[in-house]
C-alpha cells in the first residue's frame, strides 16, 4: 500500500509496510496514480489522460525500480505476528490513581473533578505496595517497569508517592526489575522540595498547561471557579529549567474555543519550553467545548500552519519539540509494537486508590470493566482476552488504513465510549492522527530538502 | 559493477542498475519488516493514545534495543 500526500508544499509517497517516505515531483507524483494497489502500472490508462510520453515514463521506470527494491509497494506481512504478540504480552505498566481528588474543576476533565464518578480518596500505600508487588508479579521476564503517577491530582498525597516510590527501587533491586516513573501534574502544589525528589527519581514528568492565559484560565479552573494559570507558570517554567529541558512535557489540550492552538503552541515555546505537546480534547459532542465533524479543515489548517511555524522557529535558530510531529523514520519500534499500540488491559492496567484494577485510567469505576484487584493480584482473564485480542488487523477500518503502524489502531477506550465496540475507532481522532502523521513526514522532508 | 548512490538524502541505498533517480528523493531506509526477526523484545515504553495523557504515536518512540536491531 503507498500513500501519496501534498503536504506543506512537498509531495510524499509513503510505502505504508516497509515505512519508506519518498519525496516525489510532480510527474512522478501524478505516474503514481497509474499504478494499481499491488504496484502494477497501467499503461492504457495513462495512454488515455496523455500521461505516456518520455518524462512521464522515466518516472514510472523509477517507481518500478523503487518497487524492485523493496521500497514501493510492499506488502504486508505482519499478521501473523499477532498470535505471537498474545501470547507473550504481561503487564509492565501500572498508572495508580494516587488520588481520586482533584484542586481544579477542568471543564473538559474525563474524571471529573479527580471523582471519576466515584468517591474522593486517596491511596494509600499500602495498596501502591500492592500494585508494586502485583506489577513485578505479572510482568515475567520483562526487565522494564513503567509506574504513572495519575490521579486527580497525584500532589493531593505526595508523601504516598514518595512510600511507593522508595518500595518500587527496593523492590526492583531484588527481583532485577528497572521501575521508571512518571508523575502528571496540574502544579498547584509544586514546591523546590517535591521538584527536587521528582527530579531525582522520576524519568519524566507531565506539566499541565494549555497555552495562552485566557485559554489556560477558561478551562482550567478553581472549584472557586478562578483561573490557575498564574499560579502553575512560574513552576513549570522552574520545573522545564531543572530538568535541562529533556524528560518533561507541557501537555494542554484544545477544544472547539481555541481551534487557533497554534498560537498555543507558539506561546509554550515562546516561555522557552522545548518539550510540548497541545492534544486535541476528547469529548461527547453534546458537550460545547468538543470538536465536531464540521471543524476538521479548519484544524487541519492549523496543524499545517503549526508546522510552519516550527519550521520557521527552528530555522531561525529556536528549537523545540512538539510532540505530535516527533516521529523517527529510521529507529521506529518494531512491528510487533506498531501492531497494538497502548496495550491497555493486557500491557498496562490502571489501580484505582482502593486497589482495583482497570484496564486504563479512562476505564475507572465502570463495573463492566474492572478486572480483578492487587490483593487478590489476579485480572480477568475474559476482559483481558477483549483487549489483547483487539488489532490493527481487527478493528475495521484500520486493516486498510495507511496510517496504521504509526497510530497502531487508536484509542480503545475512545473506540468504546464514542461507538461501544473496541473495533470501531473515533473516527474523528482518526482523521487528526492522519493530518499530524502527514505533517511531522512533511516537516522532516522539509528540513531534508533545505539541508540539500 | 555499477552503483547509482544519488538519489538519496540520507544514508546510502545503493542500486545496481544504471538508473538515475531524477524524479524520486527517498528521504529515509525504513525496513519495517526486518524488524520482525528479533521476535518483539517488549521492554520499549507503553504509549497512551488517548488526549486525557501525552498522547503518543506509536511511530515516535524510540526502540529499546536500538541499534542491536539493524534497521
Ligand atoms: S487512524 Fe484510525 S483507522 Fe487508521 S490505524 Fe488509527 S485508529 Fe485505525
Ligand atoms: S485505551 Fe486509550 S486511554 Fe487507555 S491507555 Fe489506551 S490509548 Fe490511553
Amino acid at each position: 500500500m503507498v500513500h501519496k500526500f501534498d503536504t506543506l508544499g512537498v509531495k510524499c509517497a509513503l510505502d505504508v509496510c516497509s515505512g519508506t517516505v519518498h519525496i516525489l515531483d510532480d510527474i512522478s507524483y501524478r505516474m503514481l496514480d497509474f499504478f494499481g494497489e499491488e504496484g502494477n502500472f497501467d499503461l492504457e490508462a495513462a495512454k488515455k489522460e496523455n500521461c505516456a510520453d518520455e518524462k512521464h515514463m522515466e518516472a514510472v521506470a523509477e517507481l518500478k525500480e523503487l518497487k524492485e527494491k523493496n521500497q514501493l509497494f510492499t506488502k504486508d506481512i505482519y499478521k501473523a505476528l499477532v498470535a505471537h504478540k498474545e501470547k507473550k504480552s504481561v503487564i509492565k505498566a501500572l498508572c495508580l490513581h494516587i488520588a481520586h481528588d482533584c484542586n481544579l474543576r477542568c471543564r473538559y476533565c474525563f474524571a471529573h473533578g479527580g471523582e471519576y464518578m466515584g468517591k474522593r480518596e486517596i491511596m494509600s500505600a499500602e495498596v501502591g505496595k500492592k500494585a508494586i508487588d502485583f506489577v513485578i508479579k505479572e510482568s515475567g521476564a520483562r526487565k522494564n517497569i513503567e509506574i504513572d503517577y495519575f490521579g486527580g491530582e497525584p500532589l493531593m498525597n505526595f508523601e504516598v508517592v514518595k512510600e511507593i516510590t522508595e518500595y518500587a527501587k527496593t523492590e526492583g533491586e531484588k527481583h532485577g526489575k528497572n521501575f521508571r516513573f512518571t508523575i502528571t501534574t496540574n502544579g498547584l502544589l509544586l514546591d523546590d522540595k517535591k521538584i527536587e525528589y521528582i527530579n531525582e527519581n522520576m524519568g519524566n514528568i507531565v506539566l499541565s498547561i494549555d497555552g495562552r492565559k485566557e485559554v489556560h484560565d477558561k478551562v482550567r479552573v478553581r472549584v472557586d471557579g478562578s483561573g490557575s494559570y498564574d499560579s502553575v507558570v512560574n513552576k513549570f517554567i522552574k520545573v522545564a529549567e531543572s530538568r535541562n529541558q529533556e524528560n518533561y512535557y507541557v501537555r494542554g489540550t484544545f477544544t472547539r474555543d481555541n481551534l487557533d492552538f497554534s498560537e498555543d503552541v507558539m506561546h509554550l515555546a515562546e516561555l522557552g519550553f522545548e518539550q510540548i505537546s497541545v492534544e486535541p480534547v476528547v469529548a461527547q459532542e453534546t458537550e460545547d467545548y468538543a470538536l465536531k465533524k464540521e471543524d476538521l479543515p479548519r484544524i487541519f489548517e492549523e496543524y499545517d500552519r503549526l508546522a510552519e511555524r516550527i519550521l520557521e522557529a527552528r530555522k531561525n535558530g529556536k528549537w523545540f519539540n512538539f510532540f505530535h510531529y516527533m516521529i523517527d523514520l529510521h529507529e521506529s519500534p518494531c512491528a510487533y509494537k506498531m501492531l497494538s499500540g497502548c496495550g491497555a488491559g493486557h500491557e498496562y492496567a490502571a489501580v484505582t486508590p482502593s486497589g482495583d484494577i482497570y484496564p486504563c485510567h479512562q476505564f475507572v469505576n465502570d463495573p463492566k470493566y474492572k478486572m480483578g484487584d492487587v490483593f487478590e493480584g489476579v485480572v480477568d482473564p475474559e476482559i483481558r482476552d477483549v483487549f489483547v485480542k483487539s488489532n490493527i488487523y481487527t478493528k475495521e477500518p484500520c486493516g486498510d488504513c495507511w496510517a496504521r503502524f504509526y497510530c497502531s489502531g487508536g484509542c480503545a477506550a475512545n473506540a468504546i465510549s464514542m461507538n461501544k465496540d473496541i473495533n470501531k475507532p473515533y473516527l474523528l481522532a482518526c482523521e487528526m492522527e492522519k493530518k499530524r502523521v502527514e505533517c511531522a513526514i512533511a516537516i522532516k522532508a522539509r528540513e531534508a530538502l533545505d539541508e540539500e | 559493477m555499477c552503483y547509482n548512490t544519488t538519489n538519496t538524502i540520507f544514508g546510502v541505498i545503493r542500486f545496481k542498475e544504471d538508473i538515475v533517480m531524477k524524479h524520486v528523493k527517498t528521504l529515509n531506509e525504513a525496513n519495517l519488516a526486518k524488524s520482525v526477526e528479533n521476535g518483539g523484545c517488549g521492554e520499549c515504553q507503553t504509549s497512551c493514545q488517548s488526549a486525557c495523557k501525552t498522547s503518543c504515536t506509536v511511530a515516535n518512540q524510540k526502540c529499546e534495543r536500538k541499534g542491536k536491531r539493524g534497521r
